[in-house]
């Protein structure tokens, strides 16, 4: 029935209950029937070059795992899957480690037209009940190329183009009316674009929107939750029109409420949630239809700093489970933090698409920031440093910023050469490059002049000051 | 490059099939879903009837005696009928403020997001209106026959008013949502409702009748989709010819339907 199978695998294993699986004997497709197809399944693949990414771990892979008790669901089944675990796989997986990237994604989908009286062959042969289908044969999640979008006059993308790998973290980085929130709107199908073209695991967002509209998740710029409605009315609204049956979208309303630790506010109505709340709740129903895509729209935008970590590692905990994450912000140090690329957009345009290391690099290792207390003082001190020290200087008011690779040298030569013209600094600061000082080198204007109106981003890193 | 099947996106969460019936499964969701704002949000429903009632005891104690009545029909059944009306006029705004947060607020982001039917934002708020129409004008029934209302001709006849008036009331919700979708912001959407609605509702057969007023306002006062369809109910309740008013009102609601749903739904499709 299945043929072993070459070449890299992700192995999707969907929660039981995604196969209408139910206790009952003889109801629906039975865990018993699972299990055969999984050991099958497992068994005709390669365990070095498949790798596992488990959809929904709370469900029938925790057994996989035998992380939790298996009295539930029976002994019977447990010893099923320790055999099928082979589990090397599993376990490799699970444990975090990555295998060469694979360059297909395979998907476990409940068979169509189940066969009548499969349940009561119970620990016979179940029969091919799970269709295999090999999706995707590109590891990218989301492609944009040459993407242009105008509003009247104002050009609002001007030909962008990124790649999201599958898995990943991938940050949209600039300040307001970068372009921002209008690509994240035309890849979550709300708005066509006038020029180029978008995919989402491999669907054209304009030509299959209704397919893309079941893989994706989206939480916009504001808390876009329902006032009058419950957090857990809020979810289930959500799941109803994402077209989950009524009660798998109240057991996932449920399983979403406790993740997001909403659970003691779940039948209050929303509108007298806190903003940290509100967040939460929104995120959440961008989560319902567990999609492999989410998008996040300036996600801690208003959050206090302990709000702000705990989406973080919500975000952290989504992609280790396989969810591919697009994020925008203006807070330089969140796309430091999550992403593995950036992509700096500027006017509708990428300026920059690299690893936060790579970008943080195109600024030499150390920053002195020199406070001349007036802007007098920092222009004489500006051509002064200028004229003898090789490093890259810039001015903005009275503060002088150095960047090099070798600071502690820059430094004293620094301070001695001001100290000999009068000039000593009212404040020295030594810090890492933070992405600050990236956009300002690609852009040269800083990310919170445009962004002046939002509020400053929350617990910036303060880096290692001191005045001298 | 491309996805083998649909099936393989939606892995690991079950659906329901698509059917002919989705679209309604949708539109219910969200109706149900405006329905509790009116559950959690009394204030909505108490304001928007406190309005009518004033109304009704203005113009019946306070304005009805100097008003020259149809010949031989007692003022407060004239007056009722175009109540009827005229609170769905009222009522219709809600349907724009709604939206129109809706939009603000961020929400239709989100839906648009949702494989759900297109349809379904749209249906869902104007049904939920028309839900509220038909507890508003029930109320307004009872206040009228505290005021010494009453139907002259048959239960039948006074139960085709109702659902004239529901229907007009249904199809003037398009027409806020579309005012609501283009103006994007609910206190924007009140005001620029209210210029729109003001001489419908003023300058039509509703309170006073429209040989009262000066010629050049007649022919607009006499045919305009306001007066026709309180004038249908009014003869209706009373009796008299009827058949070209109903028909009149039946025309304008289809045509405002026929001309504003599929506007509005453009307008959905394109806010953001």
């Amino acid at each position: 029935m299945i043929e072993p199978l070459g070449g890299h695998y992700r192995l999707l294993i969907p929660d039981l209950r995604g196969f209408g699986w139910s206790e009952a004997p003889g109801g629906g497709y039975s865990a018993v029937a699972f299990a055969q197809d999984t050991v099958r399944l497992l068994d005709a693949l390669d365990p070095e070059r498949a790798h596992v990414v488990g959809h929904d771990w709370g469900g029938l892979t925790g057994y996989l795992l035998g992380l939790q008790h298996p009295s539930r669901v029976g002994r019977r089944l447990y010893r099923y899957y320790l055999r099928a675990a082979r589990a090397i796989l599993l376990r490799r997986a699970f444990a975090g480690q990555r295998l060469a990237a694979p360059t297909r994604l395979l998907w476990l989908t409940p068979g169509r037209g189940r066969t009548r009286g499969a349940g009561r062959r119970r620990g016979g042969c179940a029969g091919p009940m799970v269709r295999f289908s090999i999706a995707a044969m590109s590891d990218t999640a989301i492609l944009v190329e040459g993407l242009a979008k105008r509003f009247g006059d104002v050009v609002a993308l001007d030909g962008i183009d990124f790649q999201v790998p599958a898995g990943t973290v991938f940050g949209l980085l600039g300040p307001n009316g970068a372009g921002k929130t209008t690509a994240i709107r035309i890849l979550t199908t709300i708005l066509a674009p006038d020029g180029g073209r978008a995919e989402v695991l491999g669907l054209d967002v304009v030509r299959q929107a209704d397919q893309v509209r079941q893989s994706i998740g989206l939480a916009g710029q504001y808390a876009a939750v329902d006032p009058n409605l419950t957090g857990r009315e809020n979810l289930r609204l959500t799941g109803r029109l994402a077209q989950l049956p009524t009660t798998d979208a109240r057991v996932r309303a449920d399983e979403l409420l406790e993740r997001f630790e909403l659970t003691d506010a779940a039948d209050r109505p929303a509108r007298t949630y806190s903003g940290g709340m509100r967040r939460r709740l929104d995120v959440a129903a961008a989560l319902v239809q567990r999609p492999p895509v989410v998008f996040l729209d300036e996600p801690t935008t208003g959050l206090d700093i302990h709000s702000r970590n705990a989406l973080w590692e919500m975000i952290r905990e989504l992609v280790a489970d396989g969810t591919t994450v697009l994020l925008t912000t203006q807070y330089l140090e969140e796309a430091d933090r999550l992403a593995q690329r950036i992509a700096v957009v500027d006017d509708g345009r990428v300026i920059a698409n690299d690893t936060p290391v790579a970008l943080k690099a195109q600024l030499g290792s150390t920053v002195i920031e020199l406070g001349m207390g007036d802007a007098d003082r920092a222009v004489q001190a500006g051509a002064l440093l200028g004229e003898r020290l090789a490093a890259q200087l810039e001015r903005e008011g009275a503060t002088i910023r150095l960047a090099t690779d070798d600071g502690s040298r820059l430094l004293i030569d620094v301070l001695r050469q001001l100290d000999d013209h009068q000039l000593a600094p009212a404040t020295l600061a030594v810090r890492e490059p933070s992405m600050d000082d990236v956009f300002l080198a690609l852009t040269g204007h800083r990310a919170e002049e445009a962004a002046a109106a939002a509020s400053g981003p929350a617990g910036r890193r303060a880096g290692r000051r001191g005045a001298a | 490059m491309t996805a083998a099947t649909s099936g393989a996106v939606a892995a690991g969460t079950r659906r329901v099939p698509r059917t002919v019936l989705g679209p309604v499964r949708d539109a219910a969701a969200i109706a149900g879903r405006n329905l509790i704002a009116y559950r959690r949000v009394p204030q909505l429903l108490v304001f928007s009837t406190i309005q009518p009632v004033i109304f009704v005891l203005l113009f019946r104690y306070v304005f009805g005696g100097a008003v020259q009545s149809l010949p031989g029909v007692p003022y407060v059944d004239f007056l009722i009928p175009g109540i009827f009306v005229q609170t769905t006029v009222f009522g219709a705004i809600g349907t724009a403020i709604g939206l129109a947060t809706d939009l603000k607020s961020g929400l239709l982001e989100r839906f648009r997001s949702l494989p759900m039917a297109r349809s379904a934002v749209l249906a869902g708020r104007t049904l939920a209106d028309l839900t509220r129409n038909v507890f508003v004008t029930a109320l307004m029934v009872l206040v009228g026959f505290a005021v010494g209302f009453r139907v002259h001709t048959s239960a039948l006849a006074f139960l085709f008013g109702m659902a004239l008036v529901l229907l007009f009331g249904y199809a003037l919700s398009w027409v806020f949502a579309t005012v609501g979708l283009a103006v994007g912001d609910p206190e924007t959407a009140q005001a620029a409702a209210f210029p729109v609605m003001a001489p419908l509702v003023f300058a039509s057969s509703a309170f006073v009748p429209v040989e009262t007023m000066p010629g050049w306002l007649q022919p607009f006062a006499e045919h305009q989709p306001v007066s026709v369809t309180a004038s249908a109910v009014r003869a209706l309740v009373i009796g008299g010819p009827t058949t070209s008013y109903v028909l009149q009102s039946l025309a304008w609601s289809v045509a405002i339907l026929l001309v504003f749903a599929p506007i509005a739904v453009r307008r959905y499709r394109r806010a953001v």
